[in-house]
């Protein structure tokens, strides 16, 4: 029983919780009426939706529905596929990225991106982190920004000793932990993920998660995932993305995580996540 | 109860005969035999080659031994020597190494990471590839009526037939197979190399410089050497293209690149003609040094694609 | 009161059966408290939200137990006030359990439990649910010490203040076990549960006699029933989480109410 001016009662039943929800912060990613072309085949279309800093938005929904494609508009990594071609506008910070004079790769260091299958390259776990800052003009402490790198993507204690070593003979979950820190390392704002516990066993994959959690203090973070379990742990806003009769793919909701999984609004997504189809 | 024991037992009799059945795979052993017959006949066709070979060649090596290396050519069978040979075949591998490694390299960069897939980078390639299978004697043939044309034309007469027609001829020749061997060594660089080089801000140079080419130059290497191995081999295009037959006095400092020049398998050619028995050994004991000096290429460039092709 | 509990062997087996799933695999032998809350979880924010699921159980389990004592003291001094502060403040049993059921099925809907967590928080919801039901019947005795404030007290309001003074020391002693995920310490309590029984039955034989001896009685008398009724049922609600307790750490369904 706690000492109280008022009422014993009401001292202990209502605390107040720690997470007041607060206002909406900065949308650092706008994305407005999109649609992407694979030469004449659509693939994406009328996407419009917003990535909130500090957040972790998941995309989710059945094969094939262009989620990767719509992740990878965003850092325009789809300009190395010819004939593709984006309608709409992509804005990141109020930049439409795809003006004639924003410079591709730029942007990428900017929004960093973290692949399906861990590809860290054929060298050295410092060179590795070292080569995005390097190729950048990175003037300062390298060994530095390496220590500090690996310990955000929670891997320097298991490497810190064998920084020469090649990359690839770390474990699966080790790896893609190299690839966050080396995309990490260009000091980027926005971190994609496109699918990165795929290749992952079950404890990797809780153990990205867990780095996420962390690392979304710093990032803003933008995941596909298949899995929807995935989708409801460790994301703050859910997307969920359906393919239509003409094979494009277009948003059927969006929303906290928490409705979407608890009240979903759309009977498409209710059937989605409760595993009817997809 | 008895009757299921005795029907576990029978079940397991069965189950026994068909596992260890001797059931014999004719078809698999007779194709077995017939690919280690091949091998073995191949092996011997080898065997009985360098045999005979080194049969003929080790009586001239325990006769002269150094001086048949470093003597010049003679119409006399016992003092004639592979000298102006050996500096002939050395001059022209560097010759093919300086021109067509690089070009035949960066051809191949252009073409795999740079060239969008239009019709014309499809018609080039295929070019390409015919190029490769074109007879060497052609190439002779095309380096006597352009190098040796141009350097008479540049130099005076009878200066076209030098060592730098004959090497520019060999390196146009072996061109087709660097490119190719280089292209099929940078497409085995996995893409998600240079998705990840691309994910982190690298430009198409920087992902090509930093991440491809080191990636590939094991392959890139590999090519070189049959390049380089084939390059050293060639007779025919180097006979059209101006060798000397014969003996002559030649492969002077001075004179070394604008004068006569002649190669090992040009050497042993000539020789191999001349009705003297002598010649033959001779000849026989050209061959013995040419596979050294092609193993030794071989081997260095095999040395450069380890120290390269490290446990990544 | 006796077709709750199942009988006969046939539907003892299959209640039994359709616990299978959830049951542990062999006889546990935990230290008490020792694998529970589950946490560990390598994703933090799942220890998180089962410790304050657990945290709203129990400032549940201690708000029903002041608010049983309350409604006591508002009979003992005649308060009326009291009475209605009591009868209130049953709101905020109310809505922690609200809350508490919305976040468990928050943490089902997104962490997916299984085995000893999915029992945890099952566990949990239907304790949540019991106590709020004691919460109500806590609020109808407060109504009844309100009916009862005006009038001079009928013989002492014969042993109900015992009986309800025993009752919050149950409910207390259940939330204690609940902490400790101790099935001896439940059993105990459940135990327990008989004085409480034993007391409803002697409240009720005299309230009878002096009905019978006085009509002016009657009105009192039926409040002190209809009061020591409710304390009852919290007693046997007290047994409900009991057997809860048993099942979440031993898997076995036992009847305690014995």
């Amino acid at each position: 029983m706690t000492k109280a001016t008022g009422d014993p009662m009401t001292e202990i039943a209502l605390q107040p919780k720690d997470h007041a929800p607060a206002g909406r912060g900065e949308d650092v990613i706008r994305i407005t009426g999109l649609s992407f072309h694979y030469g004449p085949f659509r693939a994406i279309k009328g996407v419009s939706l917003a990535v909130e800093e500090h957040k972790i938005t998941a995309l989710i929904g059945p094969s094939g529905c262009g989620k990767s494609t719509l992740l990878r508009t965003i850092n325009r990594m789809n300009d190395l596929i010819p004939g593709t071609r984006v309608e709409g506008r992509v804005e990141y910070h109020g930049v439409d990225l795809y003006a004639r004079d924003v410079d591709a790769v730029e942007v990428r260091r900017r929004i960093g991106m973290v692949f399906q299958k861990p590809n860290p390259f054929p060298k050295s776990i410092y060179d590795n982190v070292a080569f995005g800052p390097r190729v950048n003009g990175f003037k300062g402490n390298m060994d530095e920004l390496v220590e500090a790198s690996l310990q955000r993507a929670a891997l320097w204690n298991d490497v810190k000793d064998k920084l020469k070593q090649s990359g690839l003979a770390l474990s699966g979950g080790q790896q893609q932990r190299l690839c966050i820190a080396r995309a990490i390392a260009t000091n980027p704002d926005v971190i994609l993920m496109d699918e990165p516990c795929s290749a992952l066993d079950p404890r990797s994959t809780l153990q990205i998660e867990e780095l996420m959690f962390e690392l979304k203090e710093q990032y803003t973070i933008v995941i596909v995932t298949h899995n929807m379990q995935q989708a409801a742990r460790a994301s703050d806003y859910t997307v969920f993305m359906n393919m239509a009769d003409d094979r494009a793919g277009y948003v059927v909701e969006e929303g906290q995580t928490l409705s979407i999984f608890t009240n979903p609004t759309n009977k498409l997504t209710e059937d989605y996540v409760s595993g009817r189809f997809g | 109860m008895s009757t299921l024991g005795s029907s576990a037992a029978t079940t397991s009799a069965a189950v026994r005969a068909s596992l260890t059945g001797s059931r014999r795979d004719v078809p698999g052993t007779a194709f077995q035999v017939v690919l280690l017959g091949s091998l073995l006949f191949s092996l011997a066709v080898l065997a009985v080659l360098l045999a005979d070979v080194l049969a003929k060649a080790v009586p001239v090596f325990a006769a002269r031994g150094l001086d048949f290396l470093s003597g010049p050519l003679s119409s006399n069978a016992a003092k004639a020597g592979v000298g102006q040979g050996i500096i002939g075949t050395l001059l022209l591998g560097a010759i093919v190494s300086l021109l067509a490694f690089p070009f035949g390299i960066a051809t191949a960069v252009y073409l795999e990471e740079y060239a969008t897939d239009t019709l014309v980078t499809r018609f080039i390639a295929v070019n390409i590839r015919n190029l490769a299978g074109v007879p060497s004697v052609v190439y002779g043939l095309l380096g006597l009526s352009v190098f040796v044309a141009l350097f008479n034309a540049v130099d005076g007469d009878a200066s076209g037939r030098s060592i730098l027609s004959g090497g520019l001829t060999l390196a146009v020749l072996v061109l087709p197979i660097v490119i190719i061997t280089s292209i099929e060594a940078l497409r085995a660089v996995p893409g998600a190399i240079r998705e990840a080089g691309y994910g982190v801000g690298a430009s198409r140079w920087e992902v090509t410089r930093s991440l491809v080419l080191p990636a590939a130059t094991p392959g890139i290497l590999t090519g070189t050497v049959l390049a380089l191995s084939r390059a050293l081999g060639e007779t025919a295009p180097l006979v059209l293209a101006g060798a000397v037959l014969g003996s002559f006095s030649g492969m002077q400092l001075g004179s070394l690149f604008t004068g006569s020049y002649t190669a090992l398998p040009v050497i042993v050619y000539d020789w191999s003609r001349k009705p003297q028995d002598a010649f033959r050994a001779d000849a026989a004991a050209g061959i013995v040094v040419l596979l050294v000096i092609t193993l030794i290429a071989n081997g260095i460039a095999i040395l450069l694609r380890n120290r390269f092709e490290r446990s990544w | 009161m006796d077709d709750q509990h199942a009988s006969g062997p046939h539907v003892a087996d299959a209640v039994a059966g359709s616990f299978a799933g959830l049951r542990p695999a062999e006889p546990i032998t935990h230290e008490p408290g020792h694998d529970f809350p589950p946490t560990h979880h390598i994703r933090s924010a799942y220890d998180r939200e089962i410790t304050e699921i657990k945290d709203n159980v129990l400032r549940m389990g201690s708000l029903v137990e002041l608010q049983i004592r309350a409604a006591i003291a508002a009979l003992i001094t005649h308060d009326a006030d009291a009475a209605s502060r009591v009868i209130a403040d049953d709101r905020q049993v109310n809505e922690l359990q609200r809350s508490a059921t919305a976040m468990i099925a928050a943490v089902i809907a997104t962490q997916n439990p299984v085995a000893r967590d999915l029992r945890y928080l099952l566990t949990l919801d239907h304790v949540s649910y019991e106590l709020e039901r004691m919460g109500d019947h806590a609020g109808s005795v407060a109504k009844q010490a309100r009916k009862l404030a005006p009038f001079p007290p009928l013989k002492d309001y014969v042993l109900l203040p015992e009986l309800g003074g025993k009752v919050a020391e149950l409910v207390g002693g259940i939330i204690r076990a609940l902490v400790d995920v101790d099935q001896e310490q439940a059993r105990a309590v459940a135990r327990r549960d008989d004085e409480v029984d034993e007391l409803y039955h002697r409240i009720f034989d005299e309230v009878l006699v002096l009905m019978r001896e006085d009509a002016a009685n009657v009105d009192p008398g039926t409040r002190i029933l209809f009061a020591s009724h409710y304390l009852e049922r919290i007693g046997d609600r007290v047994t409900n989480i009991a057997e809860d307790i048993v099942f979440l750490v031993s898997g076995e369904v036992e009847d305690l109410n014995q």
